[in-house]
């Protein structure tokens, strides 16, 4: 029985573990969305409509249909121990996003569910490549699975107890804070802690925005390794890294658009 | 020995029971409630100091209260009621002392004496605790002698849950669920500006009077020890109008108070 039980759990976690949660996907959108030039928001309606409900989670929800036909390493980014991408067997997000961006480029000779699916899947992506948990690097071995750490409740009072935490989990219901945002109000709230940093959010390439959240996830599995304990004010603080991360998704979602509708 | 430690664990189960109350969720549908009320002056504030909503803010009290630089706002989150109804001060360890205190410091202009990070906390304090002291299980009657008022236990889905931990986790959920900050604000962001200005008059002392003399009721609805989906519905009902009107008191408020430092 625990046999069933821990390779049903290394499934999940292996394939369609949990990146941000749905309304954090949402609030990707919703800031990008914001930020669209007009040829691009008509792009965008043409083929996703207005409506982005069926669009944000499109990979996971093919996954738990288990419908999908896409590679599981479409999620990760794979990096060698220089951080340099790196080729794996089926292709990883940053190969994936490389080629559904020349669907987009290329869309007159495409058919219109192709491009339906390309658009998707830049959505789903972009929300990936911001995310710590789906990065992983050649010789950190914790990288490479799911692993847990301990986080402190907090310095005082019965909070002193720690907590088992998954790493996806960690990232993913950050929502600590944001219980109960809807995509609208993280879009809005985000305008308001990162507006002004919209042009440096959106500057660069995508390889470019790869490497930062490379390095950066880099520095954290340096120091959160299996078992390390967190402290409540550390936690806190990852809390604005992730918030920053999803300010930067959206901001770079829309001019990734506002580019492929040129 | 065993005394002593008798005495660890009341104290133990005493602070537990300070902070926290609504969950998450109701504290953001709060501030997203209140964020909507907000004059413009009051709003332009919010964004120069804050950067975020209320709604962001709503639950960070209840994040830093378990770190040794906030410790001391651990008290500040609940009110005690004798059986009058009068609250009691507790050298300083309740919500409406802090509420007020800030409030006269920042108001008429006074928040303009503050430096910029004694304003931040500040307002973070407010978003929380204004909303924070209507919480049902944040008016507590432990000085009265009723026994309808003391602090028992119910069953949730099999499972017994203490009153303050189900105000904490269970009830935002139970009585609305699945709703988001955004459907509470839809639902019960509805009264008129005169109801609106009704419920803002007085001070939070007059507002824990009040609260104190309200918030008994709850008490009596609920049945100890017993499963929540088995209890009558009308006291289900009127509990939902009861947590929905606290909410909208709440943000109400809570926009006041900001509106009032603020004002020009």
């Amino acid at each position: 029985m625990k046999k069933i039980f821990l390779v049903v759990a290394f499934a999940l976690v292996a394939f369609g573990a949990s990146a941000w949660n749905v309304t954090q996907d949402e609030g990707v959108v919703v800031l990008a969305t914001k930020n669209l030039t007009p040829e691009a928001k008509s792009m965008v309606e043409k083929y996703l409509g207005t409506s982005y409900a069926d669009d944000v989670q499109y990979l996971t929800n093919l996954e738990k249909k288990k419908a999908a036909k896409h590679s599981k390493e479409i999620h990760y980014l794979h990096l060698d121990s220089s951080l340099q991408p790196m080729k794996v067997e089926g292709d990883d997000a940053l190969a994936s996003l490389e080629k559904m961006m020349e669907v987009v480029r290329t869309r007159n000779s495409h058919s219109k569910a192709e491009v339906v699916t390309a658009l998707r899947t830049i959505i789903n992506l972009m929300c990936d490549i911001h995310n710590f948990s789906y990065v992983r690097i050649e010789g950190v071995p914790h990288s490479q699975q799911e692993f847990t750490f301990q986080s402190y409740g907090g310095d005082v009072g019965k909070r002193k107890t720690t907590n088992k935490v998954w790493w996806s989990r960690f990232w993913n219901a950050y929502g600590g804070w944001h219980v109960g945002f809807s995509g609208n109000l993280w879009a809005e709230d985000l305008e308001l802690c990162h507006g002004k940093q919209r042009e440096e959010f959106a500057a660069g390439s995508l390889q470019e925005w790869v490497s930062q959240t490379a390095v950066q996830a880099s520095k954290l599995y340096e120091r959160i390794k299996p078992e390390y304990a967190m402290t409540r004010r550390e936690r806190n603080e990852l809390e604005y890294l992730n918030y920053e991360m999803i300010a930067r998704a959206g901001y770079r979602l829309g001019k990734l658009f506002n580019e492929l509708a040129k | 020995m065993k005394l002593r430690l008798v005495l660890v664990a009341l104290c133990l189960a005493f602070v537990s029971a300070e902070a926290m109350a609504w969950s998450g969720l109701t504290h953001n549908a709060i501030g997203h409630i209140a964020d909507q009320h907000l004059t413009p002056e009051a709003k332009a504030k919010r964004n120069h100091y804050l950067n975020h909503t209320l709604a962001y803010y709503a639950s960070w009290q209840d994040e830093v209260a378990w770190s040794k630089e906030y410790a001391e706002t651990r008290f500040w989150h609940a009110v005690r009621f004798d059986a009058k109804n009068r609250f009691q001060y507790r050298e300083g360890r309740n919500a409406i002392t802090h509420i007020s205190r800030i409030w006269n410091e920042m108001r008429n202009g006074g928040y303009k004496k503050l430096d910029d990070s004694t304003i931040v906390v500040n307002l973070k304090l407010l978003t929380h605790m204004v909303g924070d002291m209507h919480c049902p299980s944040h008016n507590m009657y432990d000085a009265d002698p009723s026994p309808k008022v003391k602090r028992f236990s119910i069953l949730y889905k099999g499972k017994k849950v203490y009153w303050h931990k189900f105000w904490d986790s269970s009830a935002s959920s139970y009585f609305h669920r699945k709703w988001t900050c955004r459907d509470y604000q839809k639902n019960l962001d509805v009264l008129t500006p005169k109801q609106i200005a009704k419920i803002c008059k007085g001070t939070p002392e007059q507002w824990a009077k009040q609260n104190g003399k309200d918030m008994r009721e709850p008490y009596t609805l609920l049945i100890p020890h017993t499963e929540l989906s088995e209890m009558p519905a009308e006291n289900i009902a009127r509990m939902t109008e009861i947590v929905d009107l606290q909410i909208q008191r709440g943000a109400y408020r809570l926009a006041h108070v900001i509106n009032d430092i603020f004002k020009e």
